[in-house]
Parts: structure tokens; sequence; C-alpha cells
């Protein structure tokens, strides 16, 4: 299955009375893209702004972050089980608007152990450099839904709106001759026979809570009864994957499934003829033991049979929870004699070694640690602050302290963070 | 720079084990090692002090010990403070290490001292001080000492510390974060490529092991003996009067359920970031099982059911609490007289 | 993962001596169960 992405890099991005795409530039037709959105009666009101790369801007709690994208006829589509039929994604041409991002806010911070401000999108200083997203375009998307809308309803709009503006904006790209293309195919042919065969295991979703009603995680199901299964790279990367309302320590966005990092870099080393990308195996965390066993046990077993790797890599969604079940899911390939690197989150909140695990297995030797409990930042008060609430716009103001944990983009748990623990 | 330098007895040239229970002496200018150790600092330092006191002395009296040694310090205006090499030597190492975390904390001056990792000092004091690794054998003394000056010039020179292979302390348990050209993806893969090859690979974290602690014996007679229910759930009286946090609790709490034979949801609420709340909040006998506790007290299966329960937060918490609050509870249930506990844990 | 002499596995970490899809009678049954597990692991040495 070949995914061709027709890659239209932007550098300028601006409101005008049609959605245009000259060359870098990306003109947005508001007023259209605001009707589309207020088709939903969800809604009272919508607004947009732009924030550029590197602005003096501040925008929270963020939602999601999704980059525009569109598919092109003839191909998979987009979406699927969200905006249309969940026919398998991952083929055809997708264009894609690169170097924006569509960000949608919360009205209503996210509690649970995220804090006040959520997650945060940090445009500009040490913050900001510390994350992916302030490199980029961004239409933040400004939700206002009827007050008595129920939570897991209002959670649906914003998707709902955040993915059609995506596809709508991407759609203006589809007439326009790409600047760069990328073929995206893991083809493995006799030649290829003796590389090392390298599978994917990534959980998308953790049992500890329920999925929210309506909530759309895989192909627009919410992952209730889900035993781990098999997903093509492509599929990851295009369009079968959303992230969960619930949040994910340090962050999990839609963005960084479509641009799926450990997909890309099996992908790179593939194609450099380093190693064979067999394939991937999406899972979730479990609320129970039976479950946990079924799942992991599960899960080893498509790698080891279905695919036949002879090594993976692991990231979770989550917490401690998940750590739990990625350790004992790669304990299980261990012992079926695949070669397994995990990624974890630092969990020590007292920055000790004994605290960061939450197992000792000791042919869990290759962890990849993801720190961020040791970094926190005073963020300065900044030009531009986005909310959907005075309230959360003078708390967002700043000045505050904030962990790296919550600031959008740096301690990614999708494998895009630079933020490593160095144990000392 | 100004140092202040601490030796024992027998480097401070003042004699053997029959001296161990000397007091504290002071010396001006550096003494035995202490001397090689200025001339490695560099010519911009000196020692201007040197504090040598017996092994049993340090350890016996080390309140007093540390009370005279800060006054000794803070008077000679020391920039900076070196203890040893202690090598293998307990005692010594123990002093050493009590003395520069001391100085480290009360005077805000750099504390370095240097010791083998077997030392029992290294084990007490390794989280809160660099400790240059000397290895066993005092024959080393010269190398040790020039890794010594070494540390101590980038520590006072407030220069970045490196890993503690390529600096030479005794890794200290803890962990920092730093920023990296390479994302978490290309890390990881570049791992599991290492490993499959059998190449070697530095891992960004490892486990850590910890003490056995012994199982007690069994209850021997359940129908007598006493009973405390306790949960790390998160479930508090409505209104969280102990404040305990979510997350990383450093609060347990107790409350009373004397005469009462069945939690209700209105009365309690979950101080817990980590589950779905929502069943506990319907019944919190779903997660403290009072309700069939009291039944079978009612009975006779157990003797008596403690007219308290506690509770605090599991979620994220690292054993520097969860220790403390472990050892707090277990000295709260000793003194009520429990014989058994039955931790209910999410 | 947890094991050990004096643990007893129960019913998921939402609910762990519970069960709120089955009616009151067989909750409380499962709850005391559970329960009656954990003494009787208490009155016993271990291994």
């Amino acid at each position: 299955m070949a995914l061709a992405l027709a890659l239209h890099p932007i550098t300028n991005l601006i409101f005008g009375d049609k959605h245009r795409l000259d060359g870098n530039l990306l003109t947005v037709d508001v007023n259209e893209l605001r009707r589309m959105v207020l088709e939903d009666n969800a809604f009272d009101s919508v607004e947009f702004e732009i924030v550029r790369p590197g602005e003096s801007c501040r925008a929270g709690p963020i939602f999601d972050i999704v980059e525009p994208r569109a598919k092109a006829p003839g191909g998979s589509p987009d979406w699927p089980g969200i905006l249309g039929l969940p026919h398998t994604a991952g083929f055809g041409t997708t264009h894609v608007l690169q170097g924006t991002a569509i960000t949608m806010l919360r009205e209503q911070s996210p509690g649970e152990s995220r804090g006040v401000t959520g997650y945060v999108l940090e445009m500009s200083g040490e913050a900001g450099s510390a994350s992916c997203y302030s490199k980029l375009w961004h239409l933040i998307v400004i939700p206002h839904t009827k007050p008595t809308t129920p939570r897991h309803t209002r959670h649906k709009a914003y998707r709902m709106a955040q993915l059609r503006v995506a596809v709508r904006l991407a759609q203006i790209a589809r007439d326009v001759a790409p600047a760069d293309s990328q073929i995206l195919d893991n083809f493995i042919d006799a030649e290829r026979a003796a590389l090392i065969r390298v599978a994917y295991v990534g959980q998308i979703f953790s049992r500890q809570r329920k999925p929210e009603p309506e909530e759309q995680i895989i192909y627009g199901a919410n992952t209730d009864g889900m035993l781990p299964t098999l997903l093509h790279p492509n599929e990851w990367l295009d369009g079968a994957i959303t992230t969960s309302y619930h949040t994910s320590i340090g962050g999990a966005e839609t963005y960084f499934y479509q641009n799926n990092p450990i997909v890309a870099e099996l992908y790179r080393r593939h194609q450099r003829g380093e190693l064979n990308f067999v394939g991937t195996v999406v899972t979730i965390a479990a609320a129970d033991n039976l479950d946990r066993e079924r799942n992991t046990q599960f899960a080893a077993h498509l790698v080891k049979w279905a695919l036949r790797a002879e090594a993976a890599v692991l990231t979770k969604f989550g917490g401690g929870v998940p750590h739990s079940d990625l350790a004992e899911t790669a304990r299980l390939l261990e012992r079926d004699g695949i070669k397994t690197a995990v990624q974890v989150t630092d969990l020590a909140r007292d920055h000790r070694v004994e605290s960061a695990l939450l197992f000792n297995f000791p042919e869990i030797d290759a962890i990849v640690c993801i720190g961020g409990n040791g970094t926190r930042w005073k963020l300065p008060r900044v030009e531009r602050v986005l909310a959907a609430n005075g309230g959360m716009a003078e708390i967002l103001a700043g000045p505050f302290e904030i962990d790296s944990l919550n600031v959008a983009g740096v301690a990614n748990q999708q494998g895009a963070s630079r933020l490593r623990s160095v144990v000392y | 720079m100004r140092v202040v330098h601490y030796l024992n007895q027998f480097f401070g040239g003042l004699g053997g084990e029959e001296q161990a229970g000397m007091l504290l002496e002071i010396r001006e200018g550096a003494i035995g090692p202490g001397k090689r150790l200025e001339q490695l600092l560099g010519s911009e330092t000196q020692v201007a002090l040197t504090l040598i006191c017996g092994d049993n002395y340090a350890v016996e009296h080390q309140d007093e010990l540390i009370a005279s040694a800060l006054e000794k310090i803070r008077a000679a205006g020391a920039d900076l403070f070196i203890a040893g090499p202690c090598f293998l030597a307990g005692r010594y190492g123990v002093a050493a290490g009590a003395l520069c975390k001391a100085v480290q904390s009360q005077l805000e001056i750099p504390a370095i001292t240097a010791m083998a990792r077997e030392n029992p000092g290294a084990d007490l004091y390794r989280e809160s001080l660099y400790i240059i690794d000397s290895g066993e054998s005092a024959a080393k003394m010269d190398e040790v000492l020039a890794r010594l000056a070494c540390f101590a010039r980038k520590v006072s020179f407030n220069q970045e510390i490196a890993s503690p292979a390529e600096d030479g302390y005794i890794p200290r348990g803890l962990i920092r974060d730093q920023f990296v050209e390479k994302t978490a993806a290309e890390r990881l893969v570049d791992m599991v490529i290492a490993k499959a090859k059998g190449q070697p690979l530095e891992s960004e974290m490892v486990p850590a092991t910890f003490e056995r602690i012994p199982m007690p014996p069994r209850v021997k007679d359940l129908k007598r003996a006493k009973l405390m229910l306790v949960t790390d759930g998160g479930l508090v009286p409505k209104g969280n009067p102990d404040k305990i946090q979510g997350a990383a609790a450093t609060r347990w709490g107790s409350y009373s359920i004397k005469d009462c034979d069945d939690l209700k949801g209105e009365h309690y609420e979950i101080s817990h970031g980590g589950y779905d709340p929502q069943f506990v909040r319907q019944d919190p006998d779903r997660l403290v099982p009072l309700d069939v506790v009291r039944e079978l007290e009612k009975e006779g299966m157990i003797g008596k059911l403690c007219d308290e329960f506690i509770s605090t937060s599991g979620l994220a918490n690292p054993l520097s609490n969860t220790r403390r609050m472990g050892r707090e509870i277990a000295d709260k249930a000793k003194r009520l007289g429990i014989d058994a506990i039955i931790l209910t844990s999410t | 993962m947890v094991s050990g002499n004096r643990v007893v596995l129960g019913n998921g970490i939402v609910q762990v001596v519970g069960d709120a899809n089955a009616s009151p009678e067989e909750e409380k049954k499962l709850r005391r169960r559970l329960v009656e597990k954990a003494l009787e692991t208490l009155s016993k040495d271990s291994e």
C-alpha cells in the first residue's frame, strides 16, 4: 500500500476573501470557515486567529493540533470513520500544507492532573523554542459552544470542526503542483530479506478512564472492547487515528499521528536499506489485570507471528498504568527473542532514579526516557493571549510558572520530544 | 580561593587507631595530603585551614563536630570545603559526608569529598553530595587528589558537571533533564538497532533495586484480630479536610467509621487523578469494603474492625513520600494495636 | 506485574472491590469473596 504525500510548504498565512494558495502564501476565507463550523448547532459562535512562528503569543488550553491535509480523489478517504465511511486509510495522494496547523482551544480547563491551564501553546521565549509547535503557522480556532452543551458533545463538536477546517483548507492545494513529494511504501522484496525486521507497537488509549460517548479514536471508534490490532504504517499517518480527549502526560496531538515520528524514522531507515519496517501494532492500556494479560499477550503475539519482527519499539499513551502495560508487552517480546526498546516518561517527581520506573526487568534495558519533571519555566507576559474566555486569558497572560510537561510539543509522548532524562 | 580541608587523625599525621578518640584540632595551612591537594588546585588557591579529628569522636559526637567545624569554616572565610579522600575507611567516610552535607546546606559553599563506592558514607550521602570515586586503595592517593582537585575547580567555577563516568563521581541516583539534538523516535530506533546487533547502548534510564522487606508472620487467630482498612485510592471525607493531594500526595488521613456499617457516596469525595472515580463515588464500599468487613466482624470472623480507616493517594507518588507515609501509618497501626491491615489499591 | 504472597487481585482499577455491572447482591458477594480471600492470606504464612 503506497501513500504519496504532496508537500506544499507554507511560509505565510493571511486572511482574505477567498481561500487561495499562491506558492508559499496561504490565504484563508475566515467567513467561509465560520459558516462551515456553525453548521453544527452546538456552537454559538467561533473565532479564528492567525499566529505566526516565534510570535510573542500564547494560547490555551489546547484541545488538539491537526495538520491541514486533504486526500486527492482516487485514494483513501479523509478521516475515515469521522468525516466519512471507515474505509482503510493510507493510500493514494494526500496534500499537505506543511508548516501550518489548525489548533483548537478548549473552553474549559481539562482538570485531571494537568493543572488549570491544561496544555499551553507557547510560541516564543525559552519554552517556545523547546516546543516543535512554535515553528508553525497556526490557525487558532476559538470555540464558543452553547452553555448547556454536554461535555462529550462539546468535545465532539471541537473535533469535527477542527478536522473539517483542516481538510477544507488543504483541499485548496489539490489543484496546485506540490513543491515536493514523498512516497511511503514498506514493500519488502527478496533482496531485502537479510535486513532486520522491526515493528512499532503504539498505545493510543488507556482504559484507566472510559472513553467519552461518541469519542472517536480509531477509525471513528472509541476503542471500547478493542483488542490490539495491526495497522499499516500509512494508516497512522493518513487519518486512522486521532488523539483521545483525555490528555496524556506531556501531550499527544493528532498532528503527531499524522507526522508520527516513530513511523517516519522507521520509514526513513527502511528507505535507506538499514532495516525492514514490517508494520505496526496499535494497542490500548488495560483497566484490570485480566485485560492487561489479554492485551499484552495479544500484542506480543501479533508482533511475533503476524509481523515476524526481530525487533520492536514501543510507546505508550498516558501515565503509570500504560507504563506497566508497555513494560509487560516488552517483557513478553524479549521472552520470545524479539529485541525491544521502549519510550517512557519520567515518573519521578522527586528526581530520584528509584522513582522513575515502575518495572524492573533486566531484559528491558534499552529505555528512552523523556524527562520533563525537572524543567519548569517562568512564562513572561506576552503580547498576545488567545483563550476562549476572559478568565483563562487573564491566567495565561502571565507571568506564571509552568511545568515543561504542560507546554504542548515539549515532552511529547509520540516520539517528537527532544528532551531526555540524564541519570547522574 | 580559600579552602578548608578535613582529615582524620591518621591522614592528619597525628596517630593511628589509638588516636581515634581525639577531638577536633585546627591547623593553619595544609597538612599531609592537603599539601599536594593545594598544589593541584593551582596557585590562586590555598588551603587556609585543616581540620583534623579522630574517627571515633567524629562518629560518636557528630553534632558537636559539625557545629565546631561550621564555626571554624565560616570564620576562615572559606570558598570551598574538601574532606578526605577516605577510601574504604567507614567512620572517616561517614564523618566526611556529614560535614560536607552540613557545609553545603548551612554555609552554602561547595563541599566535596572522595571515598570508595563501598564506603558506608557513600551510601548515606551520594544523593546529597558529589563524592569522587576514590576506589579502595590509598596507594592511588596522588591520582585521586588530582581528580578531586580537578572536580573542585569545576564546581567552584560553576562549570557544568558531566556524567558520573566522565567526571569521576559516584552516581547520585538522581535525574535531570537535558535537551538533545535527536528526537525520542530517533533515539528509540538507534537503541533497538544497537541492541539487535549486540552493540553497546546507553539506556536513558535504569531500574533501581530495592531492599527486600521480610514478610511478617501470619495472623494466628483472626477471630481475635484487630483489623484496619487502608486505601491509596484517595477516598476522603467531602471537603478533603486534610487537603490530601490527588497526585504525589505527601499527606494521609485517618477517618472515623465508628458505628458506621456502610460508606455513603454523599459523605465522601475522591482526591486521585489516576482513575475514573464515578463507581467509587456512587458507592465508596467499592474501594473501602466497610460493609462487608462489618458483617464479618458481627459474625465473629474477625475480632474487631478499627474505628478509623486510613487514606491517601497513590498516584504518581515517589518513594520518598510513600516510604515515609508507610512508616507513619505503620506506627499509628502499632499504637492502635492493629494486627492486620487490608490495603485496597487502585 | 504486581505479585506477592499477600496480594489479592481485585476487580480492576476503577472498582477494586466492586462491580457496578452486577446486581447489588452479586456485588456484595464479590466484595465478600475478595475480603475473605484477603483474610485467608493474612492467616497463612508466606510461601
